[in-house]
């Protein structure tokens, strides 16, 4: 508009468009000037608090950053905030910026995702000011406005040490980093190994220099089963959330502990979903989100044929009574003795007990977390149970609270357990 | 949405000089018409920015309008106009946008004095207007240099 009327003041040679445009212009720079001002009192007053929830994590990994921002800004100023992120990294959302309020606060949450090792640093933050005339950016990125600088480890430090090619089959793939205190073997020493390991009293006694090579040390991740319950039987809506958010909290727990976790989302004998080894708590939790609900079970375990009570049976009560039989009741075992020995002759496995063997052949687990509501039939829990006690794997069963006690005495019972965990 | 009581005040003033010099001028229905456009954009509802710029806009023509009859006037309806568009937050006005606007009354009439006492109008208004706009750079660039150099940080 100034130019338009400076434009017309020249042409024209009027002295009232001269001060139009003369005003105009003044008031261009005087809103220039306090546009200016204003920018400077935000960002004098400008801090920035950020946070990680962990210092030290896997490349690939994932973080959760929080950033608090907080200003002077003047009425009728719009402030965005944006983080910078440091090189190499992935966010989501992918642009980590937030609209300062009226009260000069902020707060920018995402995760961050670094690609490469090593450490990285936050450069800082990218201010947009803008009022109703003028707009102006500026990068922050002095001492105060960046850090913290978590370490992120490469990827092999984390990775498995023993890798599936069958089920069943375990092929060790790569030393692991982590070594434990016992000695495996002493040998001679060869250029490049770590001197940390020279044995200095065989060295001295045979004036050659001998390696210690130390058992590696293995933290192995537990395997967490889930049993959904069955869209038959009507369960509150708050005991499935109690169970869900408990095996991902023991998700989140184990992923941080050991790197990795297994998860088995069973409802009865339905495999529903099964993730082995994973490193990523996003995929976990999605997992776990997505399928827990009460489920429709194709599958059932009433007709399961109990081989090992039958062979108690024909223990106890099958040996042939004398003839002629004295009454009814042992015409009765007899023939129930009878049609269990078919039965044994035989071969019979569920699908369900194939199933869970290969699972835990195919992981080394020194322990399954159980979570459940035992409600109708527990037949495959005993399946389960039983397989982990003859891998020697502990299993810790937990429910929610409300059950009476002889229901949990019943679960005792059929898991071959002194005790159940209740959630509260 | 109601106006701000600033905002009818300076209008209120616009528009009484913008009457008074109705019987100066050959043009008296051209001051008439753009003082009722400048009072109906002020009262209009719309969003602030939107007035802002629509009372800027038509307080311009009327400002033409009044210094065509009387360049004084006109110079008093251009700082009315001027204030009303600035000051429309709050009242008690922000101590600083009061300052600012004290500080451009007084500058608008320096250059008004300049303009008005001048033989010929062209060079005076270019000088000063260069000036104006050069300090601006100036002292913008130079904000913008310093907080670049404080916040920025180096690698």
């Amino acid at each position: 508009m100034a130019a338009f009327l400076g434009a017309a003041a020249i042409v024209s040679g009027d002295p009232s468009l001269f001060l139009a445009t003369f005003s105009l212009v003044l008031f261009s720079a005087a809103l220039a000037i306090r546009f200016r001002l204003r920018m400077h009192r935000i960002v004098t007053s400008a801090r920035v608090t950020r946070s990680a929830d962990r210092r030290v994590m896997q490349q690939g990994g994932t973080t959760a950053i929080t950033t608090d921002f907080s200003c002077s800004p003047d009425p009728g100023i719009t402030v965005r905030v944006r983080d910078i992120l440091p090189a190499a990294t992935l966010s989501d959302p992918p642009d980590a910026s937030a609209v300062v309020a009226a009260d000069g606060s902020a707060s920018i949450r995402y995760s961050l995702t670094p690609l490469v090792p090593g450490s990285i640093r936050f450069p800082g933050i990218s201010l947009a000011i803008s009022d109703p005339f003028f707009n102006a950016s500026l990068l922050m990125g002095s001492d105060r406005f960046r850090g913290p600088e978590p370490d992120v480890h490469p990827r092999a430090a984390y990775e498995r040490s023993r890798t599936r090619a069958e089920f069943g089959e375990d092929e060790k793939d790569a030393p692991s980093i982590y070594r434990g205190s016992g000695i495996r073997s002493i040998r001679e020493y060869h250029s490049g190994d770590d001197l940390r390991s020279i044995d200095w009293k065989m060295t001295a006694k045979y004036d050659r220099m001998f390696i210690r090579e130390y058992t590696a040390a293995e933290n192995l991740p537990p395997l967490i089963v889930v049993d959904l319950p069955d869209c038959l039987f009507p369960v509150p809506d708050e005991y499935l959330t109690k169970l869900v958010n408990s095996a991902t909290g023991e998700t989140m727990t184990a992923i941080r502990n050991h790197g990795s976790v297994s998860l088995f989302v069973i409802s009865g004998v339905n495999i529903i979903d099964t993730v082995l080894e994973e490193t990523d708590l996003q995929r976990c939790i999605t997992t776990l989100r997505t399928s827990a609900h009460p489920h429709f079970r194709l599958n059932h375990a009433y007709r399961w044929k109990d081989r090992a009570g039958m062979r108690g049976f024909i223990r106890k009560n099958g040996v042939a009574a004398p003839w002629p039989r004295k009454n009814e009741d042992d015409q009765f075992f007899d023939r129930i003795a009878q049609i269990y020995r078919k039965s044994l002759a035989n071969p019979y496995t569920p699908v369900f007990s194939t199933q869970v063997r290969r699972l835990l052949n195919s992981v080394q687990l020194e322990e399954i977390v159980f979570y459940s509501l035992f409600e109708g039939d527990l037949s495959h829990i005993g399946e389960l149970a039983l397989q982990a006690q003859m891998k020697r794997i502990r299993l810790k069963p937990r429910t929610v609270a409300g059950l009476d006690t002889a229901h949990i005495a019943s679960i005792k019972k059929a898991l071959g357990t002194e005790t159940v965990e209740v959630l509260p | 949405m109601k106006p701000p009581l600033l905002r009818i005040l300076f209008v209120l003033v616009a528009a009484a000089a913008a009457l008074f010099s109705l019987a100066q001028g050959d043009y008296w229905y051209l001051t008439l018409i753009t003082a009722a456009v400048f009072v109906l954009a002020a009262f209009i509802r719309q969003g602030s920015d939107d007035t802002r710029i629509l009372i800027l806009a038509s307080g311009e023509i009327l400002v033409i309008a009044v210094a065509e009859a009387s360049f004084w006037t006109g110079f008093i309806v251009q700082c009315a106009v001027i204030g009303a568009v600035l000051m429309e937050e709050k009242v008690p006005a922000d101590t600083r946008d009061l300052t600012l606007f004290a500080i451009f009354c007084i500058a608008a009439l320096l250059g008004a004095i300049i303009l008005d006492r001048s033989n010929q109008v062209l060079l005076p208004f270019l000088l000063v207007t260069a000036m104006v706009a050069v300090t601006t750079l100036i002292f913008t660039g130079i904000q913008e240099m310093r907080e670049r150099d404080m916040y920025a940080g180096g690698p």
